[in-house]
């Protein structure tokens, strides 16, 4: 049997990941000390999978779930995986650096490997992508059952394929897609700007609906057809920007809707909208597709009402809140140019920043939002 | 009220210089034809004022443009509470069309730092430290950890005889230990590009002390090693992350006869 380490206890790494491990033992490692005494005191925790319109449930018993890497054998893991979220890569303990095995970021963001790789001094670390979501809680019942449980949807994890990856290690993981670079790539742009760009937009517009649950929100017409109209722009803008086959994209497209909308899921709209400086910078799954429709010749009106619910995100339990409050004090030409790295000559600033105000008016009068 | 308060009016008005020239001299101080002032230079320093006015209406307002007495830093150490404000450093870099110039400003109560903000337009980075809230920046941005790191020194139009001796000397520690010697025109962008690890180590002679103080805290909250040797108007400061030419820099100081302190956060500042 081989094993596995799981570097963040979240709902990739606890709620998804477990579910492709069908002949791996594995550990897990979080800095949250309550969460992983909390794990091992109960002897394991629950997932709950949204599958073909049913709840499947999993009990998972990690052989070891510590806070402390010196409660584990670095060196004798065949595989690990990093799930810390991409802000928290960057502070990764060195002490990972005992790892001997390929490490995979399935962090949502093709750069996290060279961070990753820097922070734990490894050239074995390669690109993973879940193809799923996740969430952060399970349902009201579920966690009442057992307070760690999670739910996640039934997803694919692809892996990069590399030769230090063995042909006996594949066969402990047959429910992983090991794809190539080129293929990683299609997927990638596929699941950046076609699921998690409508996915974060659907958040937003939620958050400023006031529902508290991604599923709550698709129940408002304005809120779907929003979504519906960026998933529309994005796939043509990737058409005429990419290789990719246009079945493939079209197919993907259409699976979207319904992932957003599963009420199985309980995904918190606080955990998919985290964040909006990352998501809204530079390149990022909002400007950086704005910018792919502004090059394709594509009018993206429903991104841009995304960007602009994004940029009237205020929770206060967000990380990036004081930040958010600037965008009135600064103005939003000037917080694009300081927090998000776009300067005012650009074709995204000018487009979002002349259409700031009405698009907030387009927002308010959909959702009534005040 | 904090002085954070002020980056968005302050941002707003850099932003002006994106559309219109703001950049003709209006006048150079004094006999240096290096200290000139700009309209922008004198706008920035007349929104700051306003602004300082009407929000530490107790407090001592120092800027650049207002300095006339020539005890400033005796003016930081014993007044009770004291903005040290440079509304534009770099100010010849503007007016030579060059993007290296940003605003320093920072509160000081009791010779101790309470607050800093820093604004570097062309890096499009707000920089803010706040004695309780540790240092906030709008965007993250690593820090370099280069081999290649090479050294920012400033210095004053006329540096005394010590000085201009203590300059040969590091100089040549620079030269020989690090990358080389960099000096631009403003010390806001080079203490900035230290903060980043462009530069391993920042060194201002008899510098005024709007040029650098408000930088001070930032980066030793960023875990710089951090000297400085003051008079009643002026501060000389050694800034490193290289632990081997932050001593023998500070034993530079200290072999042409001048008294250096070491610097953390909890510690006041003093002059000589």
């Amino acid at each position: 049997m081989a094993r596995a380490l799981v570097i963040g206890a979240g709902a990739i790494g606890r709620g998804f990941l477990p579910w492709t491990f069908d002949n791996l033992d594995f550990d897990i490692f979080d800095t949250s000390k309550e969460l992983c005494e909390g794990i091992e005191q109960q002897g394991g925790y629950h997932s709950f999978m949204s599958k073909n319109g049913e709840l499947l449930e999993r009990k998972f018993l990690p052989g070891r779930c510590t806070s402390n890497l010196s409660d584990l054998r670095l060196q004798e893991y065949d595989l690990a995986f990093v799930a810390v979220g991409p802000r928290n890569c960057y502070n990764l303990p060195l002490a990972l650096s005992q790892l001997k095995c390929p490490v995979f970021s399935v962090e949502n963001d093709p750069k996290s490997v060279e961070i990753i790789s820097k922070a734990v001094e490894s050239n074995n670390v390669y690109f993973g992508i879940p193809d799923v979501i996740a969430s952060s809680t399970a349902s009201p019942e579920n966690l009442q059952r057992d307070k760690f449980a999670l739910h996640t949807e039934n997803g694919l994890l692809y892996l990069e394929e590399h030769p230090s990856i063995s042909k006996k290690l594949r066969k402990y993981l047959p429910s992983i897609s090991w794809v190539s670079k080129d293929e990683m790539k299609r997927e990638w742009d596929a699941k950046l700007f076609l699921h998690n760009t409508p996915h974060c937009v659907a958040a937003y517009l939620g958050y400023l609906s006031k529902v508290n649950f991604l599923h709550e929100g698709f129940e408002n017409v304005f809120i779907k057809h929003v979504v519906e109209g960026v998933i529309e722009e994005l796939v043509l803008a990737l058409k005429r920007n990419t290789n990719h086959n246009h079945i493939f994209l079209e197919g993907y497209a259409e699976k979207e809707l319904g992932r957003f909308s599963d009420s199985f899921l309980y995904d918190p709209i606080s955990r998919v909208a985290r964040e909006p400086l990352r998501k809204l910078s530079s390149g990022g799954r909002l400007t950086g597709a704005l910018t792919m429709c502004l090059l394709a010749g594509v009018n993206p009106i429903n991104l841009n009402t995304g960007i602009t619910s994004a940029l009237n995100y205020l929770d206060p339990k967000d990380r990036d809140y004081e930040s958010m409050l600037q965008v009135d004090k600064f103005g939003i030409a000037n917080f694009l140019k300081y927090y998000l790295n776009i300067s005012p000559k650009t074709i995204e600033s000018k487009y979002i920043v002349s259409s700031f105000e009405d698009t907030k008016s387009f927002i308010r009068k959909g959702l009534q939002w005040n | 009220m904090e002085l954070v308060s002020m980056a968005g009016i302050l941002a707003k008005h850099f932003s002006l210089l994106e559309f219109e020239s703001r950049s003709d001299v209006e006048y150079t101080k004094g006999q240096s034809i290096r200290d000139v002032v700009t309209k922008t230079d004198l706008e920035i320093h007349k929104i700051v004022g306003e602004f300082c006015a009407k929000e530490f209406p107790t407090a001592l307002f120092l800027s650049e443009e207002n300095s006339v007495q020539g005890n400033s830093m005796k003016c930081i150490t014993e007044s009770p509470s004291v903005i040290v404000v440079d509304p534009l450093d770099g100010t010849n870099n503007l007016v030579y069309g060059l993007q290296e110039y940003g605003f320093m400003g920072c509160l000081i109560r009791e010779a101790k730092f309470i607050e800093s903000l820093v604004l570097i337009p062309s890096e499009n980075q707000v920089l803010t430290w706040n004695h309780t809230r540790g240092l906030r920046m709008s965007r993250d941005l690593p820090r370099l950890d280069l081999p290649s790191a090479s050294t920012y020194l400033a210095y004053a139009p006329r540096l005394s005889s010590n000085y201009i001796n203590t300059r040969l000397e590091l100089m040549n520690l620079f030269d020989s230990s690090t990358a080389g010697v960099y000096r631009y025109g403003s010390a806001c962008i080079g203490l900035f590009r230290t903060l980043l690890g462009i530069h391993s180590t920042f060194v201002g002679l008899q510098m005024r002390p709007w040029d650098v103080i408000p930088f001070i805290p930032i980066l030793a909250s960023m875990g710089a090693s951090l000297a400085y040797s003051a008079s009643i108007e002026e501060i000389s400061v050694l800034i490193s992350f290289d632990s081997h030419v932050f001593s023998r820099s500070k034993e530079i100081f200290a072999s042409n006869g001048e008294e250096v302190f070491d610097f953390n956060l909890e510690k006041s500042l003093k002059v000589t």
